[in-house]
């Protein structure tokens, strides 16, 4: 006998799903739908903390303009000379996404990308499970900031978060270092990367290496 | 919510992941799905009109996601190397790698006529019923309510008779 854990999307599960949408909600059932509208409305209404100086202006119109232009000239065949940002996805499908909110962009950040003095760098966290979720900062000097404290944060299943308790580099030009290890929910996150470089039982480390220009 | 800039800045920090973890979930394509976050937000630098009045931001981006997708399964390569390749497979007796299955089964979504392919993919993507449908739809739960079950039909039709080839 085959057992499997993971079953094929087919037509009838699109067709199961229909027939499920035309019944009644179960009490107190959430939707993705809900959640997105609520975690929204919490992310607008709550300044997010930026623990150093007076942060960057926030993401405006020419930003936008100049952000989503630069990725669409990339979709008309344009080349770059910069890494193809990649989406960082565990085994366990959590997605953990790096932004730069910037001063003159907005874009996703490969692994290995350069950002500028003053950008502001945002992580997007997707959790397809429950995870607990670290996030560490080096500056140029090797000084390292803990986001979320020894414990780190926890994601729930089918959650996306955005962490905004965002980091803005504005010291000295160098190399700046973002770390993100994504652990089992009831783990524990360890050290920074940096000073662990071996990841507790169960988890994963994501680095991102970041040219600091002035 | 107007077409402020501030708030398009915000709407954009703030509202890209949703579009990405949908697109994500429909196109199972990764560069697919971030072309389609840039795809929504750029429909807004060139209409900033499409936001004048409308109350629920996040509404609306899961109304463009799903179109954006619908579209871009649509696209003319695409279908005709998916149709090559993956409507016959979509017989229930056939079994196709996981992944490019979810594909095939979208592509059979995107075959749907409007709105009944929105229905399909707020049901199966989202997990919406059909009140949410109705707002995203902008009809009565009702209407809603048929618009589910013409979609069933219709999905039912596609499977016994599939879409016929085009022509390269």
């Amino acid at each position: 006998m085959t057992h499997r854990t993971h079953r094929e999307p087919t037509l009838d599960d699109v067709l199961f799903a229909l027939e499920h949408a035309d019944a009644d909600p179960e009490p107190g059932e959430r939707s993705s739908l809900a959640r997105d509208r609520d975690a929204f409305r919490a992310r607008v209404d709550a300044a997010p903390v930026r623990p150093h100086h007076d942060p960057p202006a926030r993401t405006g119109w020419l930003e936008v303009a100049l952000a989503v232009a630069a990725v669409a000239a990339l979709m008309v065949g344009g080349r770059s000379t910069q890494p193809v940002p990649d989406a960082v996805q565990t085994k366990g499908g959590t997605v953990v996404d790096a932004w730069r909110v910037g001063d003159t962009a907005s874009a996703l950040l490969a692994p290995r990308d350069r950002i500028r003095a003053g950008d502001t760098i945002q992580l997007t966290v997707s959790s397809a499970e429950a995870s607990r979720v670290a996030v560490w900062s080096r500056d140029p000097s090797g000084a390292v900031v803990s986001w979320f404290g020894p414990d780190g944060t926890v994601v729930a299943s089918g959650d996306q978060v955005v962490i905004d308790r965002s980091a803005t580099f504005d010291a000295a030009a160098g190399e700046e270092h973002l770390a993100a290890r994504v652990c089992p929910e009831n783990g524990s996150v360890g050290a920074d990367p940096w000073t662990q470089s071996a990841d507790p039982e169960g988890c994963r480390s994501f680095v991102w290496r970041l040219e600091k220009q002035p | 919510m107007t077409a402020d800039p501030a708030e398009l800045g915000a709407l954009y920090a703030q509202g890209a992941p949703i579009v990405l973890r949908r697109a994500r979930a429909l196109l199972r394509d990764e560069e697919e799905a971030r072309e389609v976050v840039q795809v929504v937000f750029l429909r807004l630098l060139d209409r900033p009109g499409l936001l004048d009045g409308v109350a629920d931001p996040v509404g609306w981006l899961y109304t463009s996601t799903t179109r954006a997708c619908l579209n871009r399964l649509r696209d003319g390569a695409n279908r005709r190397r998916l149709l090559d390749e993956r409507v016959v497979p979509l017989r229930p007796s056939i079994s196709l790698p996981r992944a490019e299955n979810r594909v095939a089964v979208a592509e059979l979504i995107a075959a749907l006529p409007p709105p009944l392919d929105q229905v399909a993919v707020y049901a199966w993507i989202d997990g919406l019923r059909r009140g949410e449908i109705a707002e995203l739809l902008d009809c009565s739960d009702r209407h809603a309510s048929r618009l589910i079950e013409r979609t069933r039909a219709a999905l039912r039709a596609l499977v016994a008779e599939p879409p016929a080839r085009s022509v390269p």
